[in-house]
């Protein structure tokens, strides 16, 4: 028998610390039929739709039997602790393969399919790889003709997901201008103030030269939206994700029409449900780069488990507004 | 030689200011073989051509000499009917008396006459030739403003989505001509429509008449802002989608119809330079996978001759067929003794009370 711990909820609500509880169960592992996996948890984000989703009005989290509630959490990586499926031996590593996991619990039962193997990784790099490195890939492949020399702008610059952004775009010669709140301007490459860059005589030519700028990214649609739209070249994208900032975004209709601007979003768990696979081949991708040292991991802070997986959530929660933050329980 | 008249500048501002007519002389005696001369018949006032004199427009017509041999001057005017005077002795596709309408745009329509190539030219049936297959002819009104209005509307609802029985577009400036021809279009096509436009006085009249040229449901801006009336809407379309959002509005109004199309749903922004921003919940982005874009018709159809052929082709069949009303102009007739730089510029100014052609 295997003790478990689960951070549960049961209703959504912005009050994080009286709703969530942490649920003990149980686990045998001498019953798992041929083709289960009994897998243990070794480090799980904090990401803000994590929050959202317990907040409710994000995506519908599920109800898991086992505890009767729902548990938090999309994102971890694990390890195989016992396995009777042959492709699949004790010690790898391995992570979800689908959002809505409930990676906030220390062990689960899960099958073949539910998994993706990320061997080969540092366990620093595999907790945090489904997700943000997972979505500035297929951010940057939603344009695939990149020519050197092309720009991206995007505004949250020195967030986790712009900062793999920053280092993908490189590897296809593409630059990127980074537009970062004013007291956050440290050292993240070609960064450039919001005042600077939300003033009306801002000119993207002064960086960008005669570079097409083709991809506006927004993560947090504020008044930057406005010049990152006026910025881009004709035939350019303005793609919106994230679930965090603002709840509208706002552009010159003109600028649209005249330079032919789309603008679309972008969604990395609706493309992982609709189609798994692709998400399966953006983790490998991502898994040649940073074994081949192409890709570095973007720093994030470390809360360490002591015993009760919910209070180091929780005590995670509480620090995100300082950057990324994750649980570790080795 | 031909005496023509053309409205020209030499550089940017008000038109009632920089606006002139040059008189020069054309060797209708001496084509050269692939040339065409054509007479205009008729050419209206778009608020592009104002934009362009103006030098607030992106796409510009080049100065030339062609007009004075002495300094370089811009033509006016971007859409207009001519008829075919001559032809050059290599020229096959058009014969005299036939009606065309200009290939692109920047030519300059504002002016008696035009010598170009045969390729630079369209044909449309003119009104003996539609006769002669037992269909209507095509007014001046209509081959005049065939070039941008009716194929924004109709390259709008057919270029970008697929329309299932049921389905809907969504516009708001119902009321506009653009609106109209895509509230006609709409129907001929097969695809409902839900027409927004600012209450007014006479709403119930302005209703009437839209529902009567096609629209399938007509709304008000207060409406179309109004969450509670959302419910009316999915009554109307019951397992139907609302697929695509037509904005020529901006601001609130843009918001309004873009809330209202079903998830994947797709936002045109089309038209004139005094839009207002766009304004898009990001949550419609995100959950919706909702998507903007621009629509140009120009820009479109640059690229693209075999459409812009096919598209007209379809225009010209729904008006010999008398399926299609074409947007009335106020028409101001042209004579010799007049100066036409005078008349457009007077055309301009009333502009606003609707949409001026210019009558030769």
């Amino acid at each position: 028998m295997v003790k478990a711990q689960a951070v549960t909820y049961k209703e959504h609500s912005k009050d994080l610390s009286s709703i969530l509880k942490n649920s003990e169960y149980e686990t045998d592992e001498s019953k798992l039929s041929q083709e289960e996996i009994l897998i243990q948890l070794l480090a799980t984000p904090i990401n803000p739709s994590d929050i959202a989703q317990i907040n409710g009005g994000y995506t519908q989290a599920k109800t898991f039997d086992f505890v009767d509630a729902h548990i938090g959490g999309n994102e971890g990586v694990y390890k195989i602790i016992k396995s009777n499926d042959l492709n699949f031996k004790v010690d790898d590593l391995v992570i979800p393969k689908l959002p809505g996991f409930g990676t906030w619990r220390t062990h689960a039962v899960v099958k073949s399919d539910d998994l993706i193997v990320v061997n080969g990784l540092e366990l620093d790099q595999a907790a945090t790889i489904s997700i943000n490195p997972s979505t500035a890939y297929q951010l940057i492949n939603e344009i695939q003709d990149w020519k050197d020399g092309d720009w991206i702008i995007q505004n949250a610059g020195n967030s986790q997901v712009s900062q793999f952004v920053t280092q993908l775009a490189k590897l296809k010669g593409v630059r990127v201008l980074n537009i970062v709140r004013d007291s956050r301007l440290t050292d993240v490459e070609n960064g450039i103030r919001e005042s600077e860059f939300t003033n009306k005589e801002f000119d993207i030519k002064k960086y960008a030269k005669d570079g097409r700028v083709r991809l506006a990214l927004n993560s947090v649609s504020n008044e930057t939206v406005w010049n990152l739209v006026n910025s881009l070249s004709p035939d350019g994208v303005l793609i919106t994700y994230g679930s965090i900032g603002g709840t509208e975004i706002k552009y010159d209709a003109r600028v649209q029409l005249l330079k032919n601007i789309k603008t679309k979003a972008f969604w990395l768990t609706k493309n992982t449900k609709a189609n798994p696979e692709g998400k399966v081949d953006t983790v490998k991708s991502l898994i040649k780069l940073y074994q081949e040292g192409k890709l570095k991991d973007v720093g994030y802070n470390k809360v360490k488990y002591a015993g009760d997986l919910r209070d180091s959530v929780l005590e995670a929660i509480q620090n995100s507004k300082n950057g990324k933050q994750v649980v570790f329980l080795q | 030689m031909i005496t023509a008249h053309a409205v020209v500048y030499q550089s940017h501002g008000d038109p009632k200011d920089v606006l002139f007519t040059q008189k020069y002389q054309i060797d209708d005696e001496n084509l050269k073989e692939n040339q065409v001369l054509v007479k205009t018949l008729a050419s209206p006032i778009n608020p592009s051509d104002i934009n362009q004199i103006q030098g607030v427009y992106p796409s510009k017509p080049d100065f030339t000499d062609k007009f004075d041999s002495s300094k370089k001057l811009a033509p006016t005017g971007n859409e207009g009917l001519f008829q075919v005077l001559k032809i050059g002795s290599n020229v096959e596709n058009f014969k005299v008396g036939d009606w065309v309408i200009p290939k692109s745009v920047n030519s300059g329509t504002w002016q008696t006459h035009q010598l170009g190539t045969a390729n630079d030219f369209i044909k449309l049936p003119n009104p003996k030739q539609s006769e002669e297959k037992g269909k209507t002819g095509l007014s001046l009104n209509q081959g005049a403003t065939i070039s941008v209005n009716p194929p924004t509307a109709y390259l709008m609802l057919t270029h970008y989505v697929k329309f299932n029985k049921n389905d809907y577009f969504i516009q708001n400036g119902g009321n506009s001509a653009v609106g109209k021809y895509a509230s006609q279009f709409g129907k001929l096509l097969g695809i409902n429509s839900i027409s927004v436009i600012r209450d007014r006085p006479n709403l119930q009249e302005t209703i009437d008449k839209l529902e009567n040229l096609g629209a399938t449901h007509v709304i008000t801006e207060d409406q179309n802002e109004s969450k509670e009336f959302g419910s009316t809407i999915k009554n109307w379309k019951g397992t139907g989608k609302i697929k695509l959002a037509l904005n020529c509005v901006g601001g609130k109004s843009s918001t309004g119809i873009a809330r209202k199309l079903d998830p994947n749903g797709l936002m045109l922004t089309y038209g004139g330079m005094s839009m207002k921003p766009v304004t898009i919940p990001t949550s419609l982005h995100i959950f919706k996978n909702f998507t903007s874009t621009g629509f140009w018709v120009t820009e479109l159809l640059k690229n693209n001759p075999e459409l812009k052929i096919k598209t007209l082709n379809q225009i010209v069949e729904y008006y010999e067929n008398e399926q299609l009303k074409d947007s009335p102009s106020n028409e101001v007739k042209f004579d010799e003794s007049q100066d036409l730089a005078s008349l457009y510029i007077k055309g301009i100014e009333d502009s606003k009370n609707g949409k001026q052609l210019i009558v030769y």
